[in-house]
């Protein structure tokens, strides 16, 4: 038996995971939100270690935008290492993606300097052996921006025979998103490298490209836009075999966008009817946008409830009412008065707001101001 | 509302009842004069309906009259839509309310307060007493002495009465309260933000604030970040020069670039000295043949210098023969001339010593001329002498001199004087005595000695026979005096005795014979003084002394000896003779001494033909001499010229070979390239080092600037300027929102008080034209008159005169009661002591207003000043007490 044919029966257990993005500031939430999806992220480390170690796998691939940018600070990167050793069973692959591209004397050279004894920095474009038989084919990157495929040397990459060939690499694969990508991946690498498995990340959703090509996704969701965040891939390879790859969850929180349409206050109760019974509200952010036409009293008496209940039960709560109307009733008026100064008031200002310009969304606003100002007075 | 009558007692000027009755509906005139209590009568009605009975306050104290403790009590009856009423209050002891309405019903205490606010439509006073609030309407239209000059607003509930009024008219509302509410919200809001000039503050202003830092920050983070990103890329472009240089480096020691430099100087070195030795080569044949050459040239130019001086030997040989000629004469020409100057000298001499014999001669003779004369001249002298010694005797035998003489007379003088004292003061005593009488008569003893006695002391007087007489004479002047005069003749005698003479009278003669003798002694040594004159040719100085000391050695001469004269002449002549023959001697000299110089002249030349003769000679010899002494001939050295010529071309030759390989290999820039070579490796070696510095200080940088999180720093900058901005958005965007609000509110205010006034000002204008044709006067929201419109221009209401603000004051107030009155609510109006400030035209443009208005209003004035309103028709009435 030869030492290739030996190889051929190596397998591999690993966990494959991306865009950590450590040290993301989150700078448009208030800053208790901030600091919680903060803590979350570099708290996903341990989640991931506790995955990989129930998988039974001692390997995690860590596929790029490890950090959130190419300088977050010592302390960020210093306090992922920590959080990293303190997993000693488990060995860490840490890969320099778009955000956090690697560069002399940058981020990642100080890292690398003094690095923790089961981290190990990918910054060159070679193989590593992980284990005996298994080899790690990297595509570090070391601009933002690159139109060139840092996969590319896999083709060519030698390794022993026989052995599992892992490739890590960060970017878009051709065709997929934009028109001309940024850090362009062929989505036949695998193939044409002869890879047992392609780790990617960029993408913070999980994504399976082909049978050997894999997003994993983000840990720790950070985004409203994307599905099938916070999660990581359970990667288990047979020599010669197609890898077997299971999704585990991660994430902490959850980043909800969803559109509402109003017709009443009564939709609105069984939406959060409907959130509460889906979601922890308290580890949920949500991006609400609310289309319909209300009255002018419902209209008040909903941006209420939101802003003074929605909003506090969950984590953070991200508004847009443009789209809703106010159609004010002869009801809304008389609430005001029937004649005089503040029906007048009400009159020109319910005039005013049926132009279509910023004018007419500012009536529209004073309309309701007044009818808020007249009922705290009038209390 | 009709006022009808008012009681008061124990009140202010009121102490004892007073009652003012008959108050007719339209225009009721109470004239009195000042302090008469007009201003109390408005202040009782007041006090009737407005003060509260039980009010114990610092006001209603005031209502007592000056310094008494009583209770003031008003009565006040007056009509409502031709119902009677009565009010009857007494305040602070025993205080009491009674309203009696028209059917004899009688409300008490607060019962009849409150009854009475809800007829006529007033609020209850504050405990401080009542105020224009709380009057409401009523109050408005009591004006009291002095309130009426200021367009003010009415009060609050004056305003709410009118406003009613208003409102029923109208048919309009305004939001009332709650506008009022919703406004100042909105205000409070809007301020809140924003100033009511625009200027932001408060949220809006801290948000500019906000993302003003956040756009600084921003700028700051990315200056970091960019500043980072540099000192990476610098880093990177040290790190690639380094590496470029120690390449380099290497490369040049593996090519052995300095070896192969240091061969080519030494190449180099090599052939420049190969081509010095060939020069020096040329120059050695070179400079021997010109030794040849110089050599035969030498020679020839010696050949010819010796034929010269031969030449020069003959000339010199000839030209001393030609002197020796010359010379000859020249030197008998001077022996001539000494043998001329030696006669002239032996003429001179004789001459000379002519001259001296005849000058002896002469002055000779002229000695003896003088000595003559001398010896004669002391015959005189001694002669002249011999008389003066005579007189000098006899003036030696006479003492008389002048000073002699002239004591003598003084004491003569004295003798007198004292004479004629002692006559004056003694006692005269006249004896005439018988010659017998003389002997019996005795002076002090003795005979008496003259017959007139001067008596000076005591003196006894006796007569034999007879007896004595004392004569005393005065005590004491008579003895001093004689004693003078006894003293003054022993002096004359004593002096006379030492002159030898015997009186004065031959004293004074002997004197007079002395001075002729002085006079005739004088004179004869005059004379003596010019016998013997001083004489130089002698010599002697003047007097007979020197005379006789001069030719005291002399004989005297028996005569004259030749006559001086001539001897003189001749001694001339032989001068004469003397200074010719010494002229010829100089004469002679001067040739001599010419001839001389020529000889000497001559002499010299001679001796300088001579010398260069001798020099021609000797050079001739010397160069003969030379010219024989050189031993190799001129064909060894011709021969030996060309030789050396064609050694030299053949060395020049080899030497051009050489140049041209010298010329290739300099050594210099061979030197001055390895030289460079090695500057070059010194630089390198700098820059190295100074790179592998900079390195280190840009990697510490960069660990420093990256530590720091630029990135993430700005990353975070930007995300808070975004969020700021939205903040700032916010906050705009609720300012622009409550602006329009407040705004809107604003004009349908303004636009409901515009419509609401109307009736006002379609009230009020009426009379205002009758006061002021064509004006018209504008109202505020609260129903204050804001400017009075006359021409096409407004004035603001509190610029006008005191006097126009007065009459629109009382117009409005009438206007406004006229408004009440015509909804069926109570009114009067009651003026105290206004329109003062009216001019007359004015003031009867006012009475006919008030005429007018009181055809429907009660209105009761209460002025001090009757002839104003005579000619109005009005109920007029007086204080009765």
């Amino acid at each position: 038996m030869s030492r290739g044919q030996e190889h051929r029966m190596t397998s591999v257990h690993f966990l494959h995971t991306a865009d950590w993005q450590l040290g993301k500031s989150f700078g448009r939430l208030p800053p208790e939100v901030r600091t919680l999806l903060q803590e979350a992220r570099l708290e996903a480390i341990d989640t991931l270690a506790a995955a990989a170690r129930a998988s039974g796998a001692r390997h995690v691939l860590v596929a790029g935008d490890v950090f959130d940018c190419a300088e977050p600070g010592d302390r960020v990167w210093r306090t992922a290492c920590n959080k990293m050793s303190a997993s000693p069973d488990v060995r860490w692959w840490l890969l320099p993606g778009n955000h956090d591209p690697a560069r002399a004397d940058g981020l990642w050279s100080r890292l690398a300097r003094d690095p923790p004894a089961n981290v190990t920095a990918l910054l060159t474009a070679e193989a590593v052996e992980a284990q005996p038989g298994t080899w790690i084919l990297p595509a570090p990157l070391t601009h933002r921006m690159s139109h060139a495929d840092a996969t590319a040397w896999f083709d060519a990459a030698d390794t022993p025979p026989g052995a599992v060939r892992v490739g890590l690499a960060h970017g878009s694969v051709q065709g997929f998103g934009s028109d001309t990508p940024n850090n362009p991946v062929a989505p036949d690498r695998a193939r044409r490298a002869g890879l047992d498995y392609l780790a990617l990340g960029d993408w913070h959703g999980q994504l399976r490209i082909n049978e050997r090509t894999w997003y994993a996704g983000t840990p720790e969701p950070d985004r409203f836009k994307v599905d099938d965040m916070g999660r990581a891939l359970v990667v288990a390879v047979d020599a010669g075999q197609p890898p077997r790859v299971e999704a585990v969850a991660t994430g902490r929180y959850v980043w909800l966008r969803a559109e509402l349409r109003l017709d009443s206050l009564a939709d609105l109760d069984r939406f959060r009817t409907e959130l509460e019974a889906k979601y922890t509200l308290d580890r949920l952010l949500l991006d609400l946008t609310v289309a319909g036409a209300l009255s002018l009293s419902d209209r008040v008496e909903m941006g209420a409830r939101l802003q003074d209940q929605l909003a506090h039960d969950v984590r953070w709560l991200d508004m847009d009412l443009s789209g809703l109307a106010a159609r004010p009733t002869e009801a809304d008026f008389a609430a005001i008065d029937v004649a005089g100064v503040l029906r007048e008031t009400a009159d020109r200002l319910h005039r005013e707001a049926q132009q279509e310009n910023e004018h007419g969304r500012i009536a529209a606003a004073a309309l309701e101001r007044l009818l808020v100002t007249h009922r705290s007075v009038a209390t | 509302m009709k006022i009808r009558s008012l009681s008061v007692e124990n009140f202010r000027k009121f102490r004892d009842p007073m009652q003012l009755e008959g108050f007719a509906d339209g225009l009721n005139l109470v004239c009195e004069a000042n302090e008469a209590g007009k201003s109390t009568v408005l202040e009782a009605m007041r006090a009737a309906l407005f003060e509260r009975h039980s009010s114990k306050g610092e006001h209603i104290k005031s209502l007592r009259p000056y310094d008494d403790d009583v209770s003031p009590t008003v009565e006040l009856t007056f009509e409502i839509d031709g119902a009677p009423w009565t009010i009857h209050k007494r305040f602070l002891r025993r205080e009491e309310a009674r309203l009696t309405g028209p059917g004899g019903e009688r409300l008490e205490g607060e019962a009849a307060e409150e009854h009475l606010q809800q007829l006529l439509g007033f609020t209850r006073a504050a405990n401080r007493g009542a105020d224009d609030e709380s009057r409401g309407a009523l109050g408005l239209f009591w004006v009291e002495q002095g309130a009426a000059t200021a367009l003010a607003a009415p009060g609050q509930s004056a305003r709410r009465t009118l406003q009613e009024v208003l409102s029923a008219e109208v048919g309009a509302v305004t939001g009332g309260k709650r506008a009022a509410a919703v406004l100042n919200k909105v205000t409070a809001d809007l301020e809140a933000l924003q100033t009511k000039t625009g200027v932001s503050r408060g949220l809006l202003k801290a948000a500019e604030a906000a993302r003003e830092a956040a756009e600084a920050d921003l700028r700051d983070a990315e200056v970091d970040l960019r500043r980072y990103g540099e000192t990476l890329d610098q880093l990177d472009a040290r790190r690639g020069e380094l590496r470029r240089l120690e390449q380099d480096e290497a490369d040049r020691d593996v090519a052995g670039e300095e070896a192969s430099l240091a061969a080519d100087l030494t190449r180099a070195q090599q052939a420049a000295a190969a081509r010095d030795v060939a020069n020096a080569k040329v120059d050695a044949a070179r400079q021997r043949r010109d030794t040849a050459c110089a050599l035969i040239e030498a020679r020839r130019a010696d050949r010819e210098t010796l034929a010269e001086a031969q030449t020069a030997v003959a000339a010199a040989e000839r030209a001393g023969a030609d002197h020796g000629l010359e010379l000859a004469p020249v030197r008998a020409a001077f022996n001539a001339a000494a043998e001329l100057v030696e006669a002239a000298r032996q003429e001179e001499s004789a001459a000379s010593e002519r001259r001296d014999v005849a000058g002896a001669a002469r002055d000779s003779g002229e000695r003896l001329r003088i000595l003559l004369a001398a010896f004669e001249r002391l015959g005189e002298a001694q002669r002249l002498e011999t008389a003066a010694k005579e007189l000098e005797t006899t003036l030696a035998g006479n003492l008389m001199t002048e000073a002699a003489l002239t004591e003598l007379e003084n004491l003569e003088r004295q003798v007198g004087s004292a004479r004629a004292t002692f006559e004056g003061g003694a006692t005269r005593l006249v004896l005439e005595l018988t010659p017998e009488g003389v002997s019996a008569v005795t002076v002090d003893s003795r005979p008496v000695a003259a017959a007139i006695l001067q008596l000076v002391e005591p003196t006894r007087i006796e007569v034999r026979g007879v007896g004595a007489f004392v004569i005393s004479p005065p005590t004491g002047a008579g003895a001093s005096s004689q004693a003078r005069l006894e003293a003054a003749r022993a002096d004359l005698a004593s002096a006379l005795s030492r002159l030898g003479e015997p009186d004065l009278l031959t004293a004074r003669s002997r004197a007079a014979a002395r001075r002729a003798t002085t006079g005739e002694l004088e004179i004869s040594r005059r004379a003596l003084m010019v016998a013997c004159p001083a004489d130089p040719a002698l010599p002697a100085a003047a007097g007979l002394t020197a005379l006789r000391a001069a030719i005291a050695s002399e004989a005297r001469p028996t005569a004259a000896s030749g006559d001086a004269t001539m001897l003189k002449a001749a001694a001339d002549r032989a001068e004469a003779e003397h200074r010719n023959a010494r002229t010829a001697l100089d004469t002679a000299m001067t040739r001599r001494e010419a001839a001389a110089a020529r000889l000497s002249e001559a002499d010299a030349e001679r001796a300088r033909r001579l010398q260069t003769l001798t020099q021609a000679l000797s050079d001739r010899d010397r160069r003969a001499s030379a010219l024989a002494s050189v031993e190799t001939g001129d064909d060894a050295l011709e021969r030996e010229a060309e030789r050396m010529t064609h050694k030299a071309a053949r060395a020049g030759a080899d030497a051009d070979e050489a140049e041209r390989t010298a010329s290739v290999l300099d050594p210099a820039i061979a030197d001055r390239k390895l030289k460079a070579y090695r500057q070059h490796r010194q630089r390198i070696a700098e820059d190295r080092s100074r790179l592998t510095i900079e390195i280190a200080r840009l990697e510490e940088g960069a660990k420093t600037q990256g530590g720091a999180g630029p990135a993430s720093r700005a990353e975070a900058a930007r995300e808070a300027l975004a969020l700021s901005a939205a903040d700032l958005e916010r906050f705009t965007t609720e300012a622009a929102v409550l602006r329009l609000l407040k705004d809107t509110l604003d004009s349908a205010t303004v636009e409901a008080s515009r419509r609401f006034l109307q009736p006002v000002v379609s009230r009020v204008d009426p009379l205002v034209r009758q006061l002021i044709p064509s004006a018209s006067l504008s109202f505020g929201e609260d129903m204050s008159p804001l400017g009075l419109t006359r021409g096409g221009r407004t004035e603001e209401a509190h610029r006008l005169s005191r006097g126009t603000q007065e009459q629109l004051a009382v117009l409005t107030r009438l206007a406004f009661a006229q408004m009440i009155v015509d909804k069926g609510r109570p009114a009067s109006v009651i003026l105290d002591d206004a329109l003062v400030y009216s001019d007359d035209a004015r003031f009867e443009a006012m009475l006919d207003i008030l005429a007018e208005s009181a055809q429907r209003l009660q209105i009761i004035v209460l002025t001090c000043r009757a002839s104003l309103f005579r000619r109005m028709d009005a109920t007029r009435l007086g204080l009765c007490r």
